[in-house]
């Protein structure tokens, strides 16, 4: 458990030196969402009604971008071999670069939701679950980015390859994510849609650092 | 009565490879490799290129799996393997003493073992300079300077003199005789005569395929 902190530590420390990065993605999901109110128009009612499903779909293609290093930084100056054969079992190696990736990724495009909400008319009730759905949901899209960019990792054409693999794994969260949202703005009860959410996070956790592990171990061979 | 442990007597560590081949984009590069090494004893592999040194290393710190054979670590649970290949691992972004930190940490070392490692690649001079900006030579000590952080018995050196000046080989030697009149098992692949005398050698021509399907 000690060396999961230092792993994410260290990984921290680097996007601090390379805080661009961090700062493109949350920029490319600024503009991207805000894009959205000059092409559709400012008309009442209709950003309202699909400002949940931008938000979202903006948010799994901004985690996209930065997934494609979560790995292959490591793996290039060689410092991947020397984790996997340090004393620290792989899967926390890749649990804590997740964790890393979501509080890089996931924790700064669910801080900037809601002030984007405002430039997508969504109400302010939707405000709250906005940002519950995020941060129950984009912790979800670190996990399965992982097992992508692992098994993506050392191909051609990486960058194409990894949204064509991760992307319709990403389905069922944008689906239950937008419909808290939503379900929520209109004033029903959204407990259910959040505890599936919860669900999938519960899975994810269990499932794609094991996951990830393995197909690191397959593309270091 | 009750037997009781020899508290003196310290685990003496194996590693032990038998019948060892494998296998790499189709072709067999070695087969029928066998070596035993115990505690305070080193191993030279030579060979010319291609012939399955980096292989070799990389199969016995845990990296690629072997065609056939078999790798015996004894004991089981404490000889750990601590592998540096072509590649340093450091991090560009951060500085000299911040890398070899996080591996310090990692590894369960204390600021003294760090203060040691440093004064022996003598990188007092390089620690707070980001790693990106060192030299090929400068680079290799600071990626070095891991070893003598961990606590593993077993060093698996894949051409630990690449670009190091005539100063840092007799000092990369210096570390690997301490380590091994220490105890610990040096495993090396190199073009380069170590200073030191390998208690084995072994030329990786020695082992070709057997099934004649050479070319690519």
């Amino acid at each position: 458990m000690k060396s999961f902190f230092i792993l994410i530590g260290r990984d921290l420390r680097l996007s601090i030196r390379h805080r661009a990065d961090t700062i493109m993605v949350a920029g490319f999901f600024a503009i991207t969402v805000i894009l959205f109110p000059f092409g559709i128009g400012p008309e009442p009612g209709v950003l309202e009604r699909v400002g949940a499903g931008i938000l979202w779909v903006t948010a799994l293609l901004a985690s996209l971008l930065s997934l494609d290093h979560l790995f292959s930084d490591d793996e290039q100056d060689g410092a991947l071999d020397l984790l996997l054969t340090a004393p620290v079992a792989p899967t926390t190696v890749v649990a804590a670069k997740i964790t890393a990736h979501w509080l890089t990724t996931g924790l700064p495009l669910t801080l900037l939701a809601p002030i984007l909400g405002v430039a997508l008319q969504m109400p302010s009730e939707s405000t709250l679950p906005m940002i519950t759905a995020l941060l129950i949901g984009t912790p979800t899209l670190s996990l399965i980015g992982a097992v992508g960019a692992a098994l993506t990792l050392g191909a051609r054409r990486r960058g194409v390859l990894l949204p064509l693999v991760i992307l319709p794994l990403y389905i069922p969260i944008l689906i239950f994510g937008v419909g808290a949202i939503d379900t929520s703005g209109m004033g029903f009860d959204a407990n259910g849609l959040f505890a599936v959410l919860g669900g999938f996070l519960l899975m994810a956790a269990a499932l794609c650092p094991w996951a990830a592990a393995v197909a690191l171990r397959i593309a270091t061979e | 009565m009750v037997p009781t442990m020899s508290e003196s007597k310290q685990p003496s560590t194996h590693l032990d490879v038998s019948g060892l081949s494998a296998r790499r984009g189709g072709r067999t590069i070695f087969e029928g490799l066998s070596f035993s090494l115990i505690n305070g004893t080193s191993l030279m592999v030579t060979g010319p290129n291609g012939s399955g040194k980096s292989t070799l290393l990389r199969i016995l710190a845990g990296l690629l799996r072997s065609e056939a054979g078999t790798i015996t670590l004894t004991p089981e649970d404490g000889a750990e393997i601590c592998y540096a290949g072509h590649r340093d691992g450091l991090k560009g972004g951060l500085t000299v003493e911040e890398n070899l930190g996080f591996w310090a940490k990692l590894y369960g070392a204390n600021q003294e073992a760090v203060e040691q490692a440093i004064d022996r690649m003598a990188l007092e001079t390089v620690l707070d300079m980001p790693a990106d900006m060192l030299s090929a030579g400068w680079r290799r000590r600071a990626g070095l300077a891991r070893l003598a952080l961990g606590t593993a018995p077993i060093w698996v050196l894949d051409e630990p003199y690449t670009a190091l000046d005539a100063e840092n080989v007799v000092r990369i030697d210096g570390v690997l005789n301490d380590h091994v009149n220490a105890g610990g098992i040096v495993v090396l692949a190199t073009h380069q005569a170590p200073g030191f005398t390998p208690s084995n050698q072994i030329n990786m021509a020695n082992y070709p395929a057997k099934t004649s399907e050479v070319d690519w």
